[in-house]
């Protein structure tokens, strides 16, 4: 099985391979231009003004992280939670998640299939993918991040520590882990790659609206609870606080269920 | 290599999706070394029998066996001697044709020689640029050449091919058709569905025939043949009396005028040429009996 899953992960990786190139250039690009940015409004210290323009209703609705989102630091987490951002990184890993369905769909499947390779290998492929795609993507952004401090030289103070990036890549990294998963599931299960990817990337554009909508809106907090995204808060990173082992706990628990049903209904249905 | 167990044996096999039975209870057993053509109007089951016998789907009852090898419990090691060529698509349309084989080859069970590889290439008339094409720049007949060297190229015991000929020109289908005389000299066996009857009459030692998913007739081709009647016409060089009464049933008189007769022979002709002794025969023309008109029969009738 490792064989023909090795064999299965480096044709699927070369296919990838240019988008994978070019999302992580362009973030890495993303993260160099805002470290710039930051730092020249560092120098300036525009900080505090901007934050002023922001209007009272939102500063109170906002709170303290508002402080956090005005700071070199807080500049700089925006490439790790900017909804742009996680939405490209999310439609990467429901592309590499449906590639079971696009394999179905195109006969592919019917060819690998008919030759000595398990199912299982077949979704182990996936599951590398699921993972590894937005990680590459995802160092590519924090060697962006590293690069730009270098570059933009802000001052001591004020700049994010090398445990502030990592823990937010890492929880970034665990957001679209879950995400992953579940698009798997939903991958393992179609017939056709736009319909698995329609659902997955539906379902995850209308869990982050509600994460959004329940920061500012009571009633949505209990429904929040059921998006990945609500168990990701870079800002409070930002503010000090340490990685959240249990929210990480449930991304990475809900991955390996999501995992776990994928490969039961890979392995149960009709190709 | 000659050996009792069927290259493709199935028991009792069923394959229902709802309320519709796509293969039912279907026995069939084809022994190593033949070349069985498998036959039946769109949407009898051949297919889906080929799926199941590939354990790409599930059957709901009964089972199959590669080389003794079960197609679900031990699915590896019966795909493990089966090159399989799909009736359509496959191909990813970004991929290369070299790419394509690549990784075919690299997930076969077997080495693939790259001396075969290049002489299969060869007699389907595929170049070097064109291995190096996209394969959505390919037409029909490139992808089904593809397809034919991936499922060739790893020399295995078992070739199941879905209609092979399919989009071929005839060149190609003549090159396919030498692929498969060469493959039943080697004592592989082929296990092919097509709807090209010639096509079967052909290259095919045994036929089995499905309707509406049921198996309605398995034969050697000869035998098959042999149960279509053979058409027998004479031509005489002056009037005659009509044919003789006692002739047996197997005889059909077709048309007869003064000068002419036109029968219909199932078996021996014997009590036909028996008759002819003694009248003016100026010509006697006896028309094989083709495979399809004992085919298209059981599609349209069944057993």
């Amino acid at each position: 099985m490792m064989r023909a899953c090795g064999v299965l992960v480096r044709h699927s990786m070369r296919r990838m391979r240019t988008t994978l190139a070019v999302t992580g250039l362009l973030l890495a690009l993303f993260q160099v231009l805002l470290a710039m940015a930051a730092a020249e409004l560092q120098r300036q210290g525009t900080f505090e003004q901007l934050a002023s323009l922001v209007p009272l209703f939102v500063r109170e609705l906002v709170g303290t992280a508002l402080l956090s989102m005005m700071s070199f630091s807080g500049i700089m987490a925006l490439g790790y939670y900017h909804v742009a951002i996680v939405a490209v990184l999310v439609g990467l890993v429901v592309a590499a998640a449906t590639e079971p369905a696009a394999e179905v769909e195109s006969g592919f499947a019917d060819l690998v299939l008919a030759q000595p390779v398990s199912r299982t290998a077949v979704m182990a492929r996936s599951v590398i993918l699921v993972l590894v795609c937005p990680a590459i993507v995802i160092a590519a952004m924090t060697g962006g991040t590293f690069v730009g401090l270098q570059l933009a030289r802000p001052e001591a103070a004020g700049q994010p520590s090398a445990g502030l990036i990592w823990r937010l890549a890492a929880g970034l990294w665990s957001v679209l882990a879950c995400w992953g998963g579940v698009s798997l599931a939903v991958g393992a299960a179609s017939r056709r790659r736009a319909v698995a990817a329609g659902l997955a990337g539906g379902a995850a554009a209308a869990l982050m609206l509600v994460d959004y909508l329940s920061r500012v809106w009571r009633p949505l907090r209990g429904p929040a609870r059921l998006s990945p995204f609500h168990y990701y808060n870079p800002l409070d990173l930002v503010m000090g606080k340490p990685l959240p082992a249990a929210d990480i706990g449930v991304l990475l628990g809900t991955c390996a269920v999501a995992v776990f049903v994928a490969f039961m209904l890979f392995r149960r249905r009709d190709i | 290599m000659p050996t009792s167990t069927p290259a493709v044996c199935t028991r009792g096999l069923t394959k229902r999706y709802g309320r519709l039975v796509a293969v039912k209870n279907l026995d069939l057993a084809v022994e190593p070394g033949q070349v069985f053509g498998f036959l039946g109007l769109n949407g009898a089951g051949k297919t889906t029998t080929i799926r199941i016998l590939l354990d790409l789907l599930r059957p709901t009852a009964g089972r199959a066996a590669i080389l003794g090898h079960d197609c679900q419990a031990d699915g590896l090691a019966a795909r493990a001697l089966v090159g399989y060529m799909p009736g359509e698509g496959g191909f990813y349309r970004d991929m290369t044709g070299r790419q394509a084989l690549g990784v075919l080859s690299k997930l076969a069970a077997r080495e693939v020689r790259d001396a075969w590889q290049r002489e299969l290439l060869e007699r389907l008339a595929f170049r070097d640029s064109d291995l190096d094409r996209r394969v959505r720049e390919y037409s029909t007949g490139m992808k089904r050449k593809l397809a034919i060297v991936a499922a060739f190229q790893a020399d295995a015991p078992l070739l199941v091919l879905d209609e092979p000929t399919e989009g071929l020109d005839p060149l190609m289908q003549e090159a396919c058709y030498t692929l498969l005389a060469d493959v039943r000299r080697q004592g592989r066996t082929v296990f092919l569905s097509s709807h090209v009857l010639s096509e079967v009459d052909r290259v095919c030692d045994r036929i089995g025939v499905l309707r509406a998913g049921e198996l309605v007739l398995e034969a050697p081709v000869d035998q098959v043949r042999r149960m279509a009647p053979r058409t027998v016409r004479v031509e005489f060089t002056k009037p005659v009396p009509p044919p003789p009464a006692g002739w047996p049933a197997s005889i059909e008189i077709a048309r007869v005028t003064d000068t002419q007769w036109s029968l219909r022979v199932v078996g021996s002709a014997a009590p036909v040429i028996a008759s002819l002794a003694g009248l003016p025969v100026a010509d006697l023309d006896v028309r094989e009996p083709r495979l399809e008109d004992v085919v298209i029969r059981y599609y349209r009738e069944g057993p």
